[in-house]
């Protein structure tokens, strides 16, 4: 049973016995689809009271993005910013349990390793996929500037960016091909 | 002795005006800043600020509105004390500010003359260690009995995560301060009792059922919320705290937040956002009013009233939830303009809920005001005398009551206010009968506003470009919150922040006043007199649960049963 | 040794008419929830809900805020002589222990429960239990006239005050639609209502201005059975209005046409039927009134006198 305007004598509901659906504008729990987040930290930032947190784990070589909903306000804010629409916000409410961790959900992605030395970077794999195909659209040579540094991790971008410019690209490639 | 307004003020323009007031106070200013279009700032003197402040409440309409502290060490040095004075008939706020030396925090007290000033002193005392010389009450306001007395929380020195040092050491109990002089038995009304939602010590001083006197303790509840956003909250996440204060206004505080910045950084927000927030401030007065009108009916005994209002009310804050996702704490604002967008479905369904939910409050008038026991209990009691509500500074439906015409909607038009037209209910009796009738006439006022808004709603975008909020600016922001005008005094400062953000809460003006009500009437009033000033402690003493600590001191059920024993045998049974 | 026929009648049926108040006063409670919340425009509890209300303060134990026995006795002597006062009313053809008091000695037993309340509120060192405690006093005693007038309204009418004497004697025909008569049902309705502590008079228990009054500082058991006692005194005064006003007519009407043995039954059901309705219309009109301020209840009470003082009088000239 849903909420209308009520034309009949009793308006209250057997609530919790029955349920009742709010209405579709509702702004419920926010979910992460872990297929489309890319972990780049965008509601993290947004979000007014913490309730979104990442922690980087170099030595796991991943990244774990955290929301948990006894902090949060639902008040919509990661789903504005999120670039790749991963956000979603649910019609759920009724988020009571007695169980404080099923009320986290964890996004576990992969860190993108760097090409040269192997090591984890700070960034994920997938916003590196996103870069790129960002790059698509620039002309050939800053799109392989660009793609030299993105691939790389802050040491070797440092130690490799004094090398020249024709030594680098070519190196790069071969280390994609490989 | 303070002359309230004896100079005729109505007519007056607002450059008129400030002309005037120049030549008033012309030798005693050191310097005058034009914050915003309608905020003006005077320097003045430490030992002339009550002369000038008490000057300035000659003239008719004018309010002490807010002493706002602030820790300016970091700029000039100083300490600073703001008296912000509204000027209702022409749209003007005049801060008068005194710099005070950190080693020599002595300012002379205003309360005795001015009451609006007297919890305000207290506040500033407790978390800046100003000394007010004159100020007869030594009790503690904002802070508990166990604080210690050297250390005052709103310094910058003292970051927003600090816990106080391990108070239950020096934990100790109130002393009321009128306990041993006066002869009469004390009945504690609060801080829990059934009709306080929040909680709040009323102490009655009763002969026979009668009140003689009474004192107040509250700010049971105090947080400190506005340290939070001073701490690290940026100013585009300030507007979801500042929802928060009130589960009830909250919306409002969200709007004067905004509006305060939007002030400082000259920021022209969309018609159609104006539209949009004037909307869901109107509703959101319904929705505080018909919740009142619950309360009071319950109060009454009444729980048919109480029941037929809140199924209004739920009505109403079903459309606040289709409109903007929530049933309360709306998350509308942004600083710049809103949120959501209000589009033709919604459009047409707001149509059909207010259409019948005026029906239905048509209904419940029509059944509250022919009922002879509600009238007979609320007609003559509560009666707070005009002279006392003006120097009390009561704002919103109390003052309203009491034959003030003051509302900012009308006196400082912001959102779209000032193209609708609504009425505004005054009557003169001030009792909690004529408290009763302004909420119960406004309701109505409230719908043909949303109407005539949703109407009349413009096209265009609904959010502006924001861009860099000038640091060390201050401005103010002000809505008419269902209780009265909510005040915002925000400072920006570095690192996209607010330097210092001071809510001043409807309720903040009117409870003080609920003290005058009280004496001359019966325990059984006590109730619905309190009551009727519809008090929201949670805006007024700005608090939010951030975390539960165990102090140690949580008793278990035998305990609390032994407790409850030793303390009757201790008094004689 | 034999033991006669009438006192084990008279013990079999004072046994009913405890069972029945007991369990009954609960139940009406119900009827009484639901019927405001009808009202109210809500589904409300359900109609056991008083029941599941008294069973969970039952398993709270015995809670209050002192050890005196004094303090803890009350709830137990209120709640044995609120069973005593149910079994005083005067079901006709169920003669129990009604045969054996008088009217004035109902009065009596209510206000012992009052008193018994009282001095229990008063003890209890609680600002709010102490004012509900004399408000209750007040009520009672500004309420005073009004019983006088109307028991005294009875006794002319009847020539008796014992309750089961009562009860039979309207049995006899007697001319209901005299303005006398009229007069004294509405005055033993008033009496009922305001006795029962209905909302625009449950001053002494007023919530939101008391907080409970005298119950304030009782909890657990002993709460649940100063609010069970409660309940069974509306109960008690809205059965003695039925049987002395309602029951009469109807009884008498079949009582001659029927078998001795079915008579007790039936009049039994027809009691219980029209308790249910006039309860549920007293707990209409209470969901539609506001509550009374104490002081303005004495005045209202001096007014109100006025009813049973001219029934008096024009029973007194035989109209």
């Amino acid at each position: 049973m849903s909420y209308e305007i009520p034309h009949r004598w009793i308006v209250t509901f057997r609530y919790p016995l029955e349920p009742l659906p709010p209405p579709k504008e509702l702004r419920g729990r926010p979910i992460i689809d872990p297929n489309l987040c890319i972990g780049c930290g965008a509601c993290v930032r947004a979000c007014p009271p913490n309730a979104i947190t990442e922690e980087i784990d170099i030595s796991k070589g991943i990244k774990v993005v955290k929301i948990f909903y006894g902090r949060c306000i639902f008040c919509g804010r990661c789903w504005e910013v999120c670039p790749e629409g991963a956000i979603r916000l649910s019609n759920e409410f009724e988020l009571a349990t007695p169980n404080k961790d099923d009320l986290i959900q964890y996004v576990v992605l992969p860190l993108h390793k760097c090409v040269n030395c192997g090591k984890p970077t700070e960034f994920t794999e997938r916003q590196v996929v996103r870069v790129l195909t960002m790059i698509q659209e620039l002309p050939i040579e800053r799109r392989e500037e660009l793609r030299s540094k993105i691939l790389l991790c802050r040491e070797c971008k440092a130690s490799f960016l004094s090398k020249p410019m024709e030594l680098r690209g070519s190196e790069v490639y071969e280390k994609v091909k490989a | 002795m303070v002359n309230f307004w004896v100079r005729r003020s109505e007519g007056i323009e607002r450059e008129e005006l400030l002309r005037l007031i120049d030549q008033d106070i012309a030798g005693l200013v050191k310097e005058k800043r034009v914050a915003t279009k309608n905020f003006v700032v005077y320097v003045v003197d430490r030992d002339k600020v009550v002369d000038v402040v008490k000057k300035l409440l000659e003239y008719e309409y004018t309010r002490l509105s807010v002493i706002a502290g602030n820790d300016e060490r970091f700029f000039r040095r100083d300490f600073s004390l703001t008296y912000i004075i509204a000027f209702d008939k022409q749209d003007l706020y005049i801060g008068i500010r005194t710099y005070v030396p950190p080693h020599d925090l002595k300012v002379k007290s205003l309360a005795k003359e001015v009451r609006a000033a007297w919890w305000h002193e207290r506040e500033n005392r407790d978390l800046y260690g100003f000394e007010f010389e004159g100020l007869d009450d030594p009790r503690k306001l904002v802070l508990p009995e166990y604080w210690p007395e050297n250390v005052h929380p709103w310094r910058k020195d003292y970051p927003y995560n600090k816990p106080v040092a391990d108070w239950r050491e020096g934990q100790v109990d109130y002393k009321p301060i009128k306990e041993d002089k006066i002869d009469a038995d004390v009945v504690a009304f609060g801080p829990y009792h059934l009709v306080n939602d929040e909680p709040i010590h009323w102490r009655l001083y009763v002969k026979g059922e009668v009140i003689v006197d009474v004192e107040h303790r509250g700010f049971h509840n105090w947080r400190g919320i506005e340290k939070i956003a001073e701490g690290r909250l940026t100013y585009n996440q300030i507007p979801f705290i500042a929802e928060r204060i009130c589960g009830i206004c909250g919306y409002t505080h969200a709007c004067a937040y905004c509006q305060a910045v939007e002030s400082i950084g000259r920021i022209d927000i969309p018609d159609r956002a104006k539209y949009i927030r004037t909307v869901m401030l109107e509703i959101e007065r319904i929705e505080s009013h018909l919740l009142w009108i619950g309360i009071a009916c319950h109060i009454l005994g009444f729980d048919t009233g109480f029941m037929h209002s809140w199924k209004i009310r739920e009505h109403i804050m079903h459309l606040a939830e289709v409109l903007t996702g929530n049933r309360k704490t709306y998350g509308m604002n942004l600083v710049g303009g809103v949120r959501r967008d209000i589009l033709g479905d919604r459009l047409r369904k707001a149509f059909d809920y207010l259409r019948f939910m005026r029906a239905e409050y048509r209904e419940l008038y029509n059944m509250l005001i022919s009922n002879t026991i509600i009238a007979k209990r609320t007609r003559d009691v509560g009666i707070l005398p005009r002279d006392k509500a003006i120097s009390y500074g009561v704002v919103g439906p109390v003052a309203r009551a009491a034959g003030l015409r003051i509302d900012v909607r009308k006196d400082h038009p912001y959102a779209a206010y000032k193209e609708l037209d609504f009425r505004v209910p005054v009557y003169s009796e001030s009792d909690v009968l004529a408290r009763t009738l302004v909420r119960l006439d406004e309701v109505f006022e409230s719908f043909d506003i949303i109407e005539q808004a949703l109407d009349r709603l413009p096209r265009g975008p609904i959010l502006a470009d924001v861009g860099e909020i000038p640091p060390n600016s201050e401005g103010v922001g002000y809505v008419e919150a269902p209780r009265g005008e909510d005040v915002h005094y925000v400072r920006t400062g570095l690192y996209n922040k607010v330097q210092r953000w001071r809510v001043r809460a409807p309720s903040y003006a009117n409870v003080p006043s609920v003290k005058e009500m009280l004496i001359g009437y019966r325990i059984a009033d006590a109730p619905i007199i309190y009551a009727s000033v519809d008090p929201c402690l949670a805006c007024t003493e700005r608090c939010i649960v951030v975390k539960a600590v165990d102090n140690g001191r949580t008793y278990s059920w035998n305990q609390l049963v032994e407790l409850s024993r030793k303390i009757s045998r201790r008094m004689g049974l | 040794m034999v033991i006669p026929m009438q006192i084990l009648t008279t013990i079999g049926y004072t046994f009913a008419y405890a069972v029945t108040g007991l369990l009954i006063a609960p139940l009406l409670d119900g009827f009484r929830r639901v019927v405001k919340a009808r009202i109210q425009r809500r589904l409300g509890p359900s109609i056991l809900q008083t029941f599941y209300d008294i069973r969970k303060l039952i398993k709270l134990g015995a809670l209050a805020v002192s050890d005196n026995s004094l303090v803890i006795g009350v709830p137990y002597m209120v709640f044995s002589l609120s069973i005593l006062v149910t079994t005083l009313i005067p079901i006709p053809y169920l003669p129990g222990l009604n045969q054996y008091f008088g009217a004035i000695s109902l009065v009596y037993t209510l206000m012992l429960i009052t008193a018994l309340t009282c001095l229990a509120g008063l003890m209890i060192p609680n600002p709010y239990s102490n004012a509900g405690s004399i408000r209750e006093l007040l009520i009672v005693s500004s309420f005073e006239l009004f019983t006088a007038f109307t028991i005294a309204e009875l006794s002319t009418k009847l020539r008796t005050l014992n309750l089961y004497g009562l009860a039979t004697s309207l049995l006899s025909p007697v001319r209901y639609l005299k303005p006398s008569t009229i007069i004294l049902a509405i005055s033993l309705y008033l009496l009922a209502y305001i006795e029962g502590g209905w909302t625009p008079f449950d001053i002494p228990e007023a919530e939101t201005e008391v907080m409970g009054g005298p119950l304030l500082e009782y909890g657990g058991k002993l709460y649940a059975l100063m609010y069970w006692s409660n309940l069974m005194k509306k109960y008690a005064l809205v059965g003695l209005c039925i049987t002395l006003t309602i029951m009469p007519p109807i009884v008498s009407a079949y009582s001659s046409r029927l078998p001795l043995v079915a008579v007790p039954a039936l009049s039994y059901v027809t009691y219980i039927v029209f308790t249910i309705i006039m309860f549920s219309l007293f707990s209409a009109i209470e969901a539609l009134n506001p509550r009374y301020r104490i002081d303005q209840i004495p005045r209202a009470f001096l007014a109100l006198s006025v009813i049973p003082l001219t029934g008096l009088v024009l029973g007194w000239c035989g109209w």
